[in-house]
């Protein structure tokens, strides 16, 4: 197999999850039993009034064709309109992309430049006291739920000390570099501190199995210092992991976004999503979560072929 | 220093439990007793002091541990009914129905618990019940693909081959041979992912996607908190969740240790 036919293999696994994903979705927002129109006008309503409103969203017709209809409508960027507003759901996400684009991509990587030193002294150090506390502290900040973190920060830095804003958000286009990025601060902190408190401890594993490995035992026999030959040989083998994990993490860190954007009323995905849940306005709803799903399959796509960039021996294999 | 790691797990884990029993016969205050004694700073009468509506925080908090007991039990109890059967198929059966089998789980591992548990609210409507079904359904995959791991390992032992050359039937098989021996590493997942269901749970209450608002949970504590009136009432719940989430994973840390040294972390 050829190092194209690999992707190309990928590729057509990516695709196939998220038309799968797509059905799952479709059958449990919209054929789970119980009716949308009649949830929404209660149960008081009469059925007249129910039955009118289903043919006003078309939940009379059949749902495969509705189903259809929606997939082909995305396939063009159409996500189909809300039924309660009437709007177009593209139209709806569209200026929210952004702000939850950015929580991720601003997370990521600061999150792996926190933990990967981190996780590095824990692993050097790990029979000594720093090495305990970095190990203890991550094992703490594991169990603290991401909407806290943003709710302590919020105490701290806005109604304590006042420095920074809570509970708005300043666009990037509109408002300038320096005051969106004072908006950004604690959200993204509050995701930094959850989500490298988990890599730490994965970097931590990861370097302590490089530590018994032969190739590592023979650098040290050679004349490296123990910190050459971790990072001359371990950052590499490392990144393997790292990336896996990275990879998995991105779920999280897309729900993280929904929690975080909760908490300083970022107008971002997830506060579009809860909001449509709560006025169960199911188009939207639908739109929304499997435009997230995508993201995740896409990222995780990606972490797939990293591999291959990261690691010559898989590269090898596949020529092979 | 472990012993005493996994005490201090156990102590937190206990006084969940037994805040949790004690709350359904006796509390200080009514938990949705309202009063007009708003954002009273801890005092006697007080001891956590007292929210926006002038609730006891400490009777509120006690009463939400029922809540994250059984929605965390109850959540691992569906993920491990469905999901540890699926596994041992998938690691026993046929290639067709594991590779199906697998397939289903993966899709089901794409979907992130709390989207999960939103698409479900949105169609069925908030509740508990939505909640916990859903960090079940989504929990799921990691106790088939764990179960199956640990079956394709069982497989290939000689008293396996031994019962399967003697006619056992493969239901048998699965019964008394698989089962038992991977029960302890199903036993160490449970309580994994006891804690993060906690953890879920917690978000799913924060977004107000769980129980209704008369039932107290730590979750919808710190969502109903004013941050700049009273900072105290959205620690104390917050608080709560990592201690609680804190105290089942020292504790399966140590459950873990002892049901199979061999996965002692490396230290």
């Amino acid at each position: 197999m050829t190092l194209l036919g690999a992707f190309a293999r990928r590729f057509a696994v990516f695709l196939g999850t998220a038309l799968v994903a797509s059905v799952v979705i479709f059958v449990i927002v919209q054929a789970l039993p119980g009716d949308v129109a009649q949830a929404t006008l209660g149960l008081g309503a009469t059925p007249d009034a129910v039955e009118a409103l289903r043919q006003k969203w078309g939940l009379d017709r059949p749902l495969l064709v509705r189903y259809g209809e929606w997939l082909l409508g995305m396939l063009h960027g159409d996500f189909g309109a809300s039924y309660l507003t009437g709007q177009s759901v593209s139209g709806q996400i569209a200026p929210r992309l952004a702000i939850t684009g950015w929580l991720v991509a601003l997370s990521i990587p600061l999150s792996t430049l926190v933990a990967v030193p981190l996780g590095l002294v824990a692993a050097m150090m790990r029979r000594r006291g720093l090495g305990a506390i970095v190990n203890g502290a991550s094992h703490i900040g594991l169990a603290i739920p991401v909407f806290f973190a943003g709710a302590v920060l919020v105490i701290v830095f806005s109604v304590i000390l006042g420095w920074l804003p809570a509970n708005s958000y300043a666009s990037l286009m509109t408002k300038g570099f320096s005051d969106w990025a004072r908006h950004m601060v604690l959200p993204v902190a509050s995701l930094v501190i959850v989500q490298s408190c988990l890599l730490v401890r994965y970097v931590r594993a990861g370097f302590i199995d490089v530590l018994t490995e032969d190739y590592y035992r023979t650098a040290r026999s050679v004349g490296w210092t123990k910190w050459a030959g971790l990072v001359r040989h371990g950052l590499r083998n490392m990144a393997t992991s790292l990336v896996t994990v990275l990879g998995m993490q991105t779920a999280s860190l897309l729900v993280g976004a929904i929690l975080v954007e909760r908490v300083f009323v970022l107008p971002g995905l997830g506060s579009l999503l809860i909001d449509s849940v709560l006025n169960r306005d199911l188009m939207t709803v639908q739109g929304v979560g499997m435009l997230l799903v995508f993201a995740v399959l896409a990222i995780n796509f990606v972490v797939d072929l990293l591999y291959f960039a990261i690691d010559p021996r898989l590269r090898r294999q596949v020529r092979a | 220093m472990k012993r005493f790691t996994v005490l201090f797990g156990l102590v937190l884990a206990g006084i969940v439990a037994l805040s949790a029993l004690v709350s359904l016969v006796w509390t200080p205050y009514n938990p949705n007793l309202v009063s007009s004694s708003r954002y009273s700073p801890p005092s006697w009468t007080h001891i956590l002091g007292t929210d926006r509506l002038g609730m006891d925080t400490f009777s509120r908090i006690m009463t939400g541990a029922q809540t994250t007991l059984v929605v965390g039990i109850l959540a691992v109890a569906i993920a491990a009914l469905i999901g540890v059967p699926l596994g041992i198929i998938a690691g026993m059966g046929r290639k067709v129905a594991g590779e199906l089998i697998g397939r289903a789980s993966d899709v089901l591992f794409a979907l992130p618990t709390l989207l999960l548990a939103v698409l479900l609210a949105a169609a069925k409507g908030a509740s508990v019940t939505t909640a916990t079904v859903a960090i079940g359904i989504a929990t799921i995959p990691v106790f088939q693909r764990m179960a199956r791991a640990a079956t394709l390992t069982i497989m290939s032992q000689d008293y396996v081959l031994a019962a399967e050359v003697s006619g056992t039937p493969r239901s048998m098989i699965a019964l008394r041979h698989v089962l038992p021996n991977i029960a302890p590493l199903l036993g160490v997942q449970a309580a994994a992912s006891f804690s993060m269901a906690i953890l879920a749970e917690a978000g799913l209450s924060y977004l107000g996607l769980s129980a209704s608002p008369t039932t107290p949970t730590w979750g919808r504590m710190l969502r109903d908190a004013n941050l700049f009136a009273a900072p105290l009432q959205a620690i104390i719940p917050g608080a709560a969740i990592a201690l609680a989430v804190l105290g089942f994973n020292l504790l399966g840390d140590g459950v873990r240790d002892y049901l199979d040294p061999r996965l002692q972390e490396v230290r």
